[in-house]
């Protein structure tokens, strides 16, 4: 009886350690959600020196967009359509003069943006977004790069960097946001 | 026959001690990489579609603002609000918040340059609100905002 005993193996079962991992596992996939961090950035304009810069500007270096509440557009006092509008930013920012009626030049071209506050926000979305691709077509058409390339330079990365601080210096990003009409005034 | 009768002996069983520490690497490995949430949303949020994405500037303190519809309209009603850190709060209370957030920062990094507001907006909402906030962030030159959104689809024809 003794010798039958210590022939015994002494060991744990460990062969359901492997399904509790798994259910462990499973609860964490579950659980967790991937953190959606990517958006569209924007810098607001400084407290108070915007309206004396408007006033000083040559009529043809602005453009005026301007949302209203029914989430109508108007450019340049021109009714248009959402996808009509990039095209327009870009002839406008990109005429160099050659046009009397568009800007200058790509540094002294400013695009005012006007939203209403009964503007949906998602038309308001989508316009910044068209606008802001402008920008970045010709930033990336300049640099030689597609335009998915170009947003996904870091700025961290000093040879990435000079790239971008060169093609924002030939298309420097002014889009000004006027401060919406007070009604209550 | 006694070849025949070691051959039996064999075990056939796979080896499966091994198991439990690869599904714990696995566990620890998606422990580690998930980030947790920090405040849970109390309105109900349907992100914009764009196709001008970039990523958020990690070397910033991001300050997480969510502004849609509340999800308990029997409690606070069916007009859209702000929440920031579980609390609704009023465009002008954001002072506050971003005097609190600049406070935690380390002091060497303790500048509104390093601040970035992260606003999740439900897309049917008007856009006062989003004014008003912005208005404010103005006031406090806080400069930097990002739009959270999420990638347009291809539209197919």
């Amino acid at each position: 009886m003794i010798r039958i005993k210590k022939r015994q193996k002494e060991e744990v079962n460990s062969s359901s350690m492997a399904d509790i991992a798994f259910l462990l596992l499973i609860f964490f996939l579950v659980t967790t959600t991937i953190a959606n961090v990517k958006g569209l950035r924007l810098i607001l304009p400084e407290k108070q020196e915007e309206e004396k810069e408007i006033e000083q500007m040559v009529a043809r270096n602005m453009m005026e967009v301007i949302l209203n509440s029914n989430n109508n557009l108007l450019v340049k006092g021109k009714p248009t359509e959402l996808e009509q509008l990039k095209e327009d930013a870009k002839k406008f920012l990109n005429n160099k003069g050659v046009n009397p009626e568009l800007s200058e030049s790509p540094q002294d071209a400013i695009i005012s943006f006007k939203t209403d506050r009964g503007t949906n926000a998602k038309t308001y979305i989508a316009v910044l977004d068209l606008l802001k691709g402008s920008y970045h077509e010709l930033r990336a058409e300049y640099l030689n790069i597609s335009v998915d390339e170009y947003l996904k330079l870091d700025p961290e990365d000093a040879e990435q960097n000079a790239l971008l601080l060169n093609a924002k210096n030939e298309y420097p990003l002014t889009l000004s946001e006027a401060e919406p009409n007070d009604y209550k005034n | 026959m006694a070849k025949f009768k070691k051959k039996s002996n064999v075990s056939q069983e796979i080896p499966t001690s091994a198991l439990p520490d690869i599904i714990f690497i696995l566990l620890f490995f998606f422990m580690v990489t998930t980030k947790m949430r920090k405040t849970d949303p109390k309105v109900e949020i349907m992100l914009p579609e764009v196709t001008q994405l970039q990523e958020l500037d990690e070397t910033k303190e991001a300050l997480d603002v969510y502004i849609g519809y509340p999800k308990d309209a029997s409690t606070f009603g069916s007009e859209p609000v702000i929440q920031v850190n579980e609390k609704f709060i009023q465009p002008k209370e954001i002072h506050q918040v971003l005097a609190q957030t600049l406070a935690k920062m380390p002091i060497t990094r303790r500048s509104k340059n390093n601040i970035i507001v992260n606003i999740r907006v439900h897309e049917d909402i008007a856009m006062g609100l989003v004014i008003d906030l912005k208005q404010e962030l103005r006031k406090s030159s806080i400069r930097n905002v990002n739009f959270t959104s999420v990638k347009k689809k291809e539209e197919l024809i």
